[in-house]
């Protein structure tokens, strides 16, 4: 449990480095799960990290406390995050193509046989486009709109994009739970 | 499929991250700490003057406004030199042997002056789609498109630089030149009327091309203005995604890196003064015992300290700091022997017979701080071996100024080392002999020095309990530099202190 939340604020609002390292402390796994599912590779996300944590020391003052800190910080990790993915690729394949919503719907869908790590691989496998709508309709619970705006693409594109990487999220768990069985099979064999 | 089972996809993923963690390995914190002791360090009003970003700008500023006012300055200067040019080229109407410059000087006759005013009186509307007409004709070698126009009308479209810029005002300018000719425009109708007088409306740049040679018709075409639709398009295709910027939040500059504290404590510390016989007293000597005298030490008593302390931080690990200190210095003399007075039955000890030796040589004072003794003592003075201990409680008042490097400055317990000075006030000495009397000195006796200094160091271990408060443990060490008593007494005196200090403090 995060100690006051306050006094932390406060303290990283007088620029003292104990309470920033506090708050790195505090929040730094959480922000850097968050900058894996979001990039590539782990060290575009340490840079991600990086970046983010120090907009965040450089703004605590504009911080209101109108919402919790984490989420605060969550949109800045997030923004940033973004941000790199513009930078890093300028032309992301962001197509309007609508034959992707055909994947076979399940309502016993579980992820409980996968480990946490796993899912992350898949995810980062995605294309930019699809891994980033993905994370933000999927996970971060943004909706089709925001993630337009957020991204400035059309609505349509966030969905075809998000229906497209769904469809290539539920082959790769199938094509593992393929696996999976065989590899019981055989050994039961 | 139907909506729930969406959900449930995305419940599913939601519920796997939710609390995923993932410890980022520890060279991101610091390369955060490097940016932020950049970030904190940062001029600001930065030391060369071309790297201040005002500078930058309004340098910026200056040459984009250079670079927009410069064409439309050239512009307007070509504008204003070539509408005399038009007004006079306007004028040759006629002949090949027109395009022969006229003499200066020559007279305008009166049947010339009309041919000027009918093409003055030309339709300025006219002028202008004619000049667009002859402006293409060389580019499609048709030369016959612009012979039935005017002169004025073909030179005023070769100086304009696209279609459709021509000025109606500079169309008539041209005519109101024209009307009022100069001398230019009088001379050259005087050299037509030389010729052939009547060809003057039949006249037009077919007539002129004619005599001219083809360097300077290909001059002449290259000058005209070129058709929109000659001009080679060049397509680029621009993709751009992600246009859309995120605000960003208002940056603030960073405070500066400083924070102050206050802090009290109490330190249990050992405190020998060092006293040290340097010459026998006079008594003593007077009962033989100079040697006696001279052996003698000081033992360090059980002594305390209150503190009050402040502070600042200058850096991430140097901090400065003083304070001011209550010292109560508790120790004992020990000596050989001493010295009675067999006429009045007083004793001494060479601390106290020192003591008020150097009373006696720094001033002539009424020896109050000794009421045992007199200077009288000496005429009968005998030296009694046996050992003889006295109390010597000091009380100072002390001021330190010390400088601190902290080790671990981010962890929740650091360590400082320290070192400075001391300015130790002198308050009073009670001096309690063996015998049970007991006297004062103070700083007004003249015997101790009211200001002496000492060299201090330490350690010092903080422990952070809050973010305002901390609790800390100071071992640290005295030594004067200098001897707190005044010169020309027998004694010498340089004071020393072992103490380990607790303490608490509020960071501001």
């Amino acid at each position: 449990m995060i100690e006051n939340e306050q006094d932390l604020v406060n303290g990283c609002r007088r620029r003292e480095r104990t309470a920033q390292k506090r708050l790195y402390d505090a929040f730094a796994g959480r922000m850097f799960a968050i900058c894996l599912r979001y990039l590539k590779n782990r060290a575009d996300a340490e840079d991600v990290l990086q970046d983010a944590f120090v907009k965040i020391y450089e703004n605590i003052d504009s911080y209101r406390g109108d919402s919790p800190l984490q989420y605060w910080i969550k949109s800045i990790v997030v923004n940033t995050a973004l941000k790199h993915i513009r930078k890093q690729k300028n032309t992301m394949e962001l197509d309007d193509v609508h034959s992707y919503d055909n994947h076979v719907a399940d309502s016993e869908f579980t992820l409980s046989g996968f480990q946490m790590q796993q899912l992350l691989g898949f995810i980062q496998e995605l294309p930019t486009g699809c891994q980033t709508v993905f994370n933000l309709y999927a996970i971060e619970g943004y909706q089709h709109n925001e993630i337009a705006e957020l991204m400035g693409i059309s609505e349509g594109t966030s969905k075809s994009q998000y229906s497209r990487a769904r469809t290539l999220l539920q082959q790769k768990l199938n094509k593992e739970q393929r696996f999976d069985n065989e590899s019981v099979r055989k050994t039961q064999i | 499929m139907n909506q729930s089972e969406k959900h449930k996809f995305e419940e599913e993923w939601e519920r796997m991250f939710e609390s995923a963690s993932e410890t980022p390995p520890p060279t991101v914190w610091d390369a955060i700490e490097k940016r932020l002791d950049k970030d904190g360090a940062a001029p600001i009003i930065p030391l060369v003057w071309w790297k201040n970003p005002k500078v930058a700008y309004a340098a910026a500023a200056a040459v984009a406004l250079l670079l927009v006012s410069w064409p439309i300055l050239q512009l307007t200067r070509e504008r204003s030199e070539n509408a005399p040019q038009v007004a006079t080229r306007s004028l040759p109407t006629d002949s090949a042997e027109e395009t022969t410059l006229p003499e200066a000087g020559q007279p305008a006759t009166a049947d010339q002056e009309p041919l000027a005013r009918a093409e003055a009186k030309a339709d300025p509307a006219q002028s202008r789609v004619t000049g667009t007409r002859s402006g293409r004709a060389p580019m499609e070698g048709s030369s016959a498109s612009s012979g039935g126009e005017s002169q004025l009308a073909s030179h005023s479209a070769a100086n304009v630089p696209s279609v459709g810029e021509v000025p109606a005002a500079a169309t008539e300018r041209n005519s109101l030149e024209t009307a009022q000719p100069s001398a230019l425009a009088l001379r050259e109708p005087a050299q037509k009327s030389a010729t052939e007088p009547n060809r003057a409306n039949s006249s037009g740049i077919g007539t002129e091309d004619g005599n001219l040679g083809p360097t300077l018709r290909e001059s002449i075409a290259l000058l005209s203005p070129v058709g929109v639709s000659e001009v080679d398009v060049y397509v680029q295709k621009r993709f751009v995604f992600y246009k859309k910027e995120f605000p960003e939040a208002e940056i603030t500059p960073p405070t500066q890196n400083r924070e102050y504290w206050a802090g009290v404590g109490v330190m249990p510390a050992s405190f020998n003064p060092g006293v040290s016989v340097t010459s026998p007293p006079a008594a003593f000597s007077m009962a033989k015992a100079s040697r006696q005298s001279l052996s003698n030490s000081s033992k360090a008593g059980l002594s305390y300290a209150v503190q009050m302390q402040t502070g600042m931080k200058l850096s991430k690990h140097w901090t400065v700091e003083t304070g001011l200190s209550y010292l109560q210095g508790n120790s004992t003399f020990e000596s050989d022997g001493y010295v009675l007075d067999a006429s009045t039955n007083r004793s001494a000890n060479v601390l106290e017979g020192a003591l008020l030796a150097g009373a006696g040589a720094s001033a002539n004072r009424e020896y109050a701080f000794s009421p045992s003794l007199s200077q009288d003592m000496n005429t009968a003075a005998v030296y009694i071996d046996l050992d003889q201990k006295t109390g010597n409680n000091y009380r100072f008042v002390q001021v330190p100024v010390q400088a601190g490097y902290v080790l671990n400055p981010d962890g929740k317990v650091n360590y400082t080392i320290l070192g400075g000075t001391v300015a130790n006030v002198f308050l009073q000495n009670e001096i309690e002999s063996g015998a049970g009397s007991s006297f004062i000195n103070t700083a007004n006796d003249g015997i101790y020095r009211s200001l002496s200094w000492s060299a201090a160091t330490g350690v010092r271990l903080n422990y952070r309990l809050s973010d305002h408060w901390s609790a800390n443990l100071t071992g640290s060490y005295q030594k004067a530099l200098s001897s707190s008593l005044r010169s020309g007494s027998s004694l010498e005196s340089r004071p020393q202190l072992y103490g380990v200090a607790w303490g608490v403090r509020y960071v501001f």
